[in-house]
């Protein structure tokens, strides 16, 4: 049974009685020994001979870099006034920001923005110079020390004073340590031996915490897509309905809001739509008389577009064609709309759709056809023509000519 | 025990020899650079005369706010060195007399918005009847813009030509006139004057009578008068500080100067607690730990100066109310921006870094450079908050010069005198061995 | 009563033994629960769940149209208890840090519990808020994260200014305290036999053991956190009170807010401490650690600070008519002889007025009076933020908005239910943690400490 030694202790009663120990071995040239107390006793730095400490370099370090951080993040966010984007910086979009004026406040107004420097100087300051005493300069935590769960450990985190020689140090000598503690009125010397060489418990292995953490992060983040998802789900309950889960579940995100959406239903109207005319008789800023009402062929006729084909109006057609058309008559045009049940709307690629002229088709939009209703109150004039170049651009597109490709 | 301990005597030393020439030189070089400007521009004279008066004012009452909260919180550290903070205390009679010259003459030139207000109470005020505050408060800003004119005026030697106060400071007149401000400055310096002599008396009788009776008395009065100081304090600061523009008001007024007072206060500790114990003078038991403990409290007190006067700007700023604005617009124009920048860094940024050393707090020679650096900043501060009130570009000249010069003339004499007359250690104060054991870490 | 100002007061009574004073601390931790334990926390878990969980279930429900707060009093009760327990929050960090730095040694048997308050008072406070955003749930809005949005919070505003003041004060008291507990959670470690608590107190303390070496970082540690705590405690009831102060609305702008809302949460904090400290000491049996000194003390720093809000009341008072701004002296005057005249009244009466009788050294060493000031001034600093929130919004500058604020039931039941939430806080710390920090009362126990310092004898 060979123990490893891991130190000589001994334990004393009084405050004067330690400091005068420690004195003595300070003097005697140990090197690595320590004091027990179960208090910080004034002067005993001053006994052990133990050099200041360093810790407040940490504090005005870190404190200077919160400062620096927090005048960064504000004149950042809120007080540049550089026009230049994130794009423009190459920099990741999500630190993209518009500065704006509020309350005829400048841009970067210092005295508003101390406050934040403030705590976030101290805040930096604090938690690094917790962090660096309890891990840099006493290394802790430690739980397996071989000081631990010793007779020793229990007096002085209690009520008395303890000393330490390790055997580590260069002058150890184990009967001139206990003669040295005897010598110095210690009421007991004992020795410390480290602990067999154990296995570390699966609890304490960092691994085990790393998982425990991996998990609880994995478990929450996957909760969350979970609970948004839930959002949008719908539950079909036989003999009853469908209920929506968003309005079951208390935060939604606003997904659920009284405010109705385009082509919703609408229990308000006695039509059921949520999309209304305009009330009868009634003329919209900018309004302009039909010419061809009521007659398509004499629009057939008319082979004039009064707006210019050009690349601003031809991405101002794609943007309303988008917004109004592409539900019924698709995206390109061919029918394939995400609202199409029961009806089919026509595809825009149709020998006929092309033979016709540009008015023709502006007849249809601004009066309706079959089940399409008028358009008008949606798109103004210029929209209109702009639509129908895009449109003549889609036809183009899927049928395009061999000179076309050049 | 202690009582054994023989001290040196101060007024046979070389220290009291050269230090009654060096304040005497200095008194002599302020008076000599000052007193021609006062023929050139009285009002620049009367706002140099009244940064010096309440400088030394400030010292005098931050010093005896120590004695009283010393007692009061049966401060120990502060024992051996209470002596020193007693006898600057004693320059608040000083500051009483320094304060007669005004009040018989500045008056006109310092207060000329208000002080002949109380004289149109009695007329009908035609003029401004039908105007509302704001508009009272617009005539104040086209006021100052005239004011430069008027000064060259002044230069002449006439300052008896007044306009018709607006109704605002008719308001004020239950206040602000001659009679309530003599009034109250006999009350105020009568009260402070007591107290300071009643601590004194105590505190000396303590050296021929150990008996601890003196303690008690001191440490009874300490309370109310404390609460009475602050009252008294900020009423003095509104009267001769913030009324030189009556227009404007801030409730924090009072704790500004008094901020500035502690300033002030622990740094003339911390010179003559260094020069008396680098001399010698003071108890050999005492230790560095007391300098730390004075560097602290200027470290503490500075940093409260900047809090209490950062917090007044920026609310007033923040708000940007016309009625407020004017005073730190006057402030930021005409030069008066760069030297209110400077002020900053000059008074908070740097001696703050310097100050959090333990090094800088605990050597003397440096404690000492930061202590009169300090000083230096807090007369700034009172520059800064007295001098724009004249509308006058930032010029800082031989008449400032020759007030600092004066000013530390004063405060060297009077020191000086006092340490003469006094024992400088507290010997049978029963707190004095626990003060002198006390340690710092 | 002679006093021997020569000698310095014995912190605890009756006893120097090191060992008691740990067995006397620990008991609460080591002995089964006792009735009156669970009594308490039986009445503090149904107030909190019960009248705050209505109440939340309501705000939640149907919005905060379910508070009093109407045109003009936008901010009603929410933010008159969330100024109320941020005060009170100030306590803790007052006697732990500025004390600390003022060696004021007796603050050693109560900095503990008043810490433990500081925290629960700063959760509870933080509830207010965070319900009052409407949307608690996207509270994460307030902070300033990279988002797709490209939307950054204001760091103009006030408002916000608040969430890093708070956030950060909490976040550095709750470290600080448990900087504090490291070395009683070792203690509390060697001393008990249960497996599954020598567990828990192994994890919490770290592994401390005591070491000179590690003490001498340890006390700077705790020194640079008290420096750093100190200005910290100032800056965030001063933050609060810019909330106020760099608005228009008379009574709310005035330059004095910031020292003055820094005394009242002192005063109110040590009201609280108080309080809740007589109660403990009672029933824990701790009556030598918490002395009637230390209660005299606490005392007189209530005077003190009551003094200084009155400073502040009547520099309000007098710059409101000395401004000569109609709006100003209006407002004033409103608020003693308005409406709420009752409100304004009750706050000088229990501010003001009635610590006063702290003057006499008979009644300031009385536990009943000190118990029943203490409650007063509670009352008296809730009234007082009352007073600044409501009276200066209900008559503005507009008289045709001029109105009368009104709670409603549900803002006091999630009142009642904040005291159940801090006091469920505070009863499972004194059960679970050393209510007073065990270490650092040994080391001013008399006979604690080397009677030479660095070992020169003469």
């Amino acid at each position: 049974m060979s123990r490893r030694l891991f130190s000589t202790a001994a334990l004393f009663n009084t405050p004067d009685e330690i400091m005068h120990a420690a004195e003595k071995v300070s003097e005697a040239g140990y090197e690595n020994w320590d004091v027990n107390t179960p208090y910080p006793l004034h002067g005993m730095d001053h006994a052990m001979h133990l050099k200041p400490t360093n810790l407040p370099y940490v504090t005005l370090i870190m404190g200077l870099v919160g400062l620096g951080f927090a005048v960064f993040l504000q004149w950042w966010t809120n007080g540049s006034a550089l026009q230049l984007g994130a794009h423009d910086l190459m920099l990741p979009r999500w630190v993209e920001r518009y500065p704006f004026v509020i309350g005829g406040k400048p841009l970067f107004s210092l005295p508003a923005f101390v406050p934040v420097m403030f705590e976030l100087t101290v805040l930096s300051a604090a938690l690094s110079t917790i962090a660096a005493m309890l891990g840099i300069f006493c290394g802790l935590p430690h739980n397996s020390h071989p000081l631990h769960d010793t007779d020793y450990m229990k007096a002085v985190s209690c009520d008395q004073y303890g000393l330490y020689i390790e055997s580590s140090d260069p002058n150890f000598d184990e009967a001139k340590v206990e003669t040295l503690f005897k010598d110095l009125g210690a009421t007991e010397v004992t020795s410390i031996y480290r602990p067999f060489e154990q296995k570390p418990g699966f609890i304490s292995h960092v691994l085990f915490f790393g998982f425990l953490i991996a998990t609880a992060v994995g478990v929450s983040g996957k909760a969350y897509f979970v609970y948004n998802n839930l959002l949008y789900a719908r539950l079909v309950v036989p003999g009853y309905g469908v209920i929506k889960l968003d309005h079951i579940i208390p935060y939604n995100w606003m997904v659920n809001q009284p405010r109705l959406d385009a082509q919703e239903e609408s229990t308000f109207f006695k039509n059921g739509r949520s999309m209304q005319n305009p009330v009868a008789n009634t003329v919209a800023r900018g309004y302009m008389p039909y010419k061809y009402a009521g007659n398509p062929d004499a629009a057939n006729k008319d082979t004039h577009n009064p707006v210019p084909m050009t690349e601003e109006n031809l991405a101002l057609g794609k943007k309303m064609y988008e917004i109004t058309c592409s539900m019924c008559h698709g995206d390109f045009a061919k029918g394939e709309g995400r609202l199409k049940g029961n009806l089919v709307p026509p595809s825009l690629h149709s020998s006929k759709a092309k033979k016709w002229t540009d008015a023709r088709m502006y007849h249809v939009i601004v009066e309706g056809q079959n089940v399409m209703p008028s358009y008008a109150k949606q798109l103004d004039e210029k929209e209109r023509w702009a639509i129908i170049h895009y449109v003549r651009a889609l036809q183009r597109a899927m049928d395009a000519k061999e000179s076309d490709l050049k | 025990m202690s009582s054994k301990i023989q001290l040196k005597d101060y007024s046979k030393s070389a220290t009291h020899k050269s230090a009654k020439l060096i304040g005497g030189v200095l008194m002599a070089v302020g008076a000599m650079c000052v007193v021609p400007v006062m023929a050139e521009s009285a009002s620049r004279f009367w706002h140099g005369y009244l940064i010096m008066y309440m400088f030394l004012l400030s010292i005098g009452l931050g010093a005896l706010f120590f004695i009283a909260l010393d007692y009061l919180v049966g401060a120990k550290w502060s024992v051996p060195i209470r002596r020193v903070t007693e006898i600057l205390a004693g320059l608040i009679p000083v500051a009483a007399v320094l304060a007669i010259p005004i009040l018989l003459g500045g008056m006109d030139h310092l207060y000329s918005h208000w002080v002949h207000a109380a004289d149109y109470a009695h007329h009908e005020v035609k003029a401004d009847e039908h105007k509302t505050p704001k508009d009272a408060v617009k005539d104040a800003h086209a006021k100052t813009e005239h004011k430069k004119e008027e000064h060259k005026e002044d230069s002449h030697g006439d300052a008896s030509e007044h306009h018709a106060p607006d109704k605002i400071i008719m308001g004020k007149v239950p206040y602000l006139n001659k009679g309530a401000f003599v009034f109250r400055y006999f009350a105020f310096f009568a009260i402070w004057i007591a107290g300071w002599m009643y601590f004194r008396k105590n505190s000396l009788a303590q050296d021929n009578d150990p008996d601890q009776k003196y303690t008690k008395a001191n440490t009874t009065l300490s309370a109310p008068f404390i609460f009475i100081f602050g009252l008294t304090l900020s009423m003095a600061a509104i009267d001769w500080i913030m009324s030189l523009e009556p227009h404007w008001f801030s409730t924090m007024f009072g704790l500004y100067y008094f901020s500035g007072c502690l300033v002030t206060a622990s740094c003339c500790i911390a010179i003559y607690t260094i020069r008396l114990k680098e001399g010698g003078f003071l108890h050999p038991d005492m230790k560095s730990d007391t300098y730390y403990s004075i560097g602290l409290m200027m470290f503490a007190f500075n940093v409260f100066w900047a809090y209490i006067s950062f917090s007044q700007f920026v609310l007033i700023w923040y708000a940007n109310l016309p009625e407020e604005t004017f005073w730190y617009i006057a402030r930021a124009d005409k030069g008066w921006m760069i030297f209110s920048i400077f002020l900053m860094i000059f008074h908070f940024v740097i001696p703050f870094f310097a100050l959090l050393s333990r090094t800088i707090k605990t050597r003397p020679s440096r404690l000492m450079f930061m202590a009169k650096w300090l000083l230096l900043a807090q007369i700034f501060d009172l520059y800064w908050a007295i001098m724009p009130a004249a509308r006058l570009d930032v010029n800082f000249s031989f008449l400032d010069l020759g007030f600092i010069a004066l000013a530390a003339g004063i405060v060297i004499t009077v020191f000086d005198r006092g340490a003469a007359k006094t024992q400088l250690v507290p010997l049978n104060d029963p707190r004095l061995q626990m003060g002198l054991d006390f340690r710092s870490h | 009563m002679n006093i021997d100002y020569s000698k310095h007061v014995s912190l605890v009574e009756g006893t120097t033994n090191l060992r008691e004073v740990d067995d006397v601390i620990a008991a609460p931790m080591e002995n089964p629960n006792n009735p009156r334990f669970l009594m308490a926390l039986f009445v503090s878990v149904s107030l909190m769940v019960f009248c705050g969980g209505t109440a939340l279930y309501n705000l939640l429900g149907f919005g905060t149209g379910t508070w009093g707060n109407q045109n003009p009093v936008m901010w009603g009760w929410p933010i008159v208890n969330f100024v109320f327990w941020v005060g009170i929050g100030h306590a803790g960090t007052l006697i732990s840090a500025i004390l600390f730095l003022m060696r004021q040694t007796w603050r050693n048997s109560i900095a503990r519990f008043a810490e433990a308050m500081t925290i629960f008072a700063v959760i509870t406070a933080l509830v207010f808020p965070l319900l009052h955003t409407g949307r608690p749930w996207l509270a994460h809005y307030l902070l300033p994260y990279p988002n797709e949005r490209a939307l950054w919070v204001n760091f103009r505003s006030p408002l916000l200014w608040d969430v890093f003041a708070v956030s950060t004060y909490f976040t550095v008291s709750f470290f600080f305290w448990y900087v504090g507990l490291i070395p009683d959670f070792a203690t509390m470690r060697d001393r008990t036999t249960h497996k599954v608590k020598k567990f828990v107190y192994s994890l919490l303390s770290l592994g401390w053991r005591f070491s000179n070496r590690h003490w001498q970082h340890y006390e700077r540690a705790y020194l640079i956190l008290a420096g750093l705590c100190t200005p910290l405690v100032l800056s965030v009831h001063s933050i609060v009170s810019f909330d106020f102060a760099v608005s228009l609305i008379p009574g709310w702008h005035t330059t004095i807010f910031p020292p003055y809302f820094v005394a009242g949460a002192i005063f109110s904090g040590f009201a609280m401490v108080l309080t809740v400290l007589i109660i403990v000491r009672k029933i824990f049996y701790m009556e030598h650690i918490i002395t009637l000194n230390h209660l005299e003390r606490m005392a007189k720093v209530l005077m003190a600070t009551g003094l200084m809000v009155g400073y502040a009341y009547s520099m309000e008072f007098f710059i409101a008519w000395y401004s000569g701004v109609e709006a100003e002296s209006f407002i004033f005057i409103n608020r003693a002889f308005g409406p709420y005249a009752w409100a304004y009244w009750t706050m000088i009466a229990c501010n003001v007025v009635f610590p006063q009788i702290f003057w006499f050294k008979k009644l300031r060493r009385n536990i009943p009076v000190i118990f029943v000031i203490s409650i007063t001034t509670n009352i008296g600093m809730w009234f007082e933020r009352f007073v600044i929130t409501v009276t200066s919004l209900h008559r503005d500058y507009l008289p045709s908005s001029w109105g009368y604020f009104t709670p409603t039931v549900y803002d006091g039941l999630l009142y009642l239910g904040s005291f159940g939430l801090f006091f469920t806080g505070v009863i499972l710390f004194a059960r679970f943690a050393p209510v007073v920090a065990m270490a650092e009362l040994k080391a001013v126990v008399d006979g604690a400490q080397p009677s030479h310092h660095g070992g020169d004898h003469e």
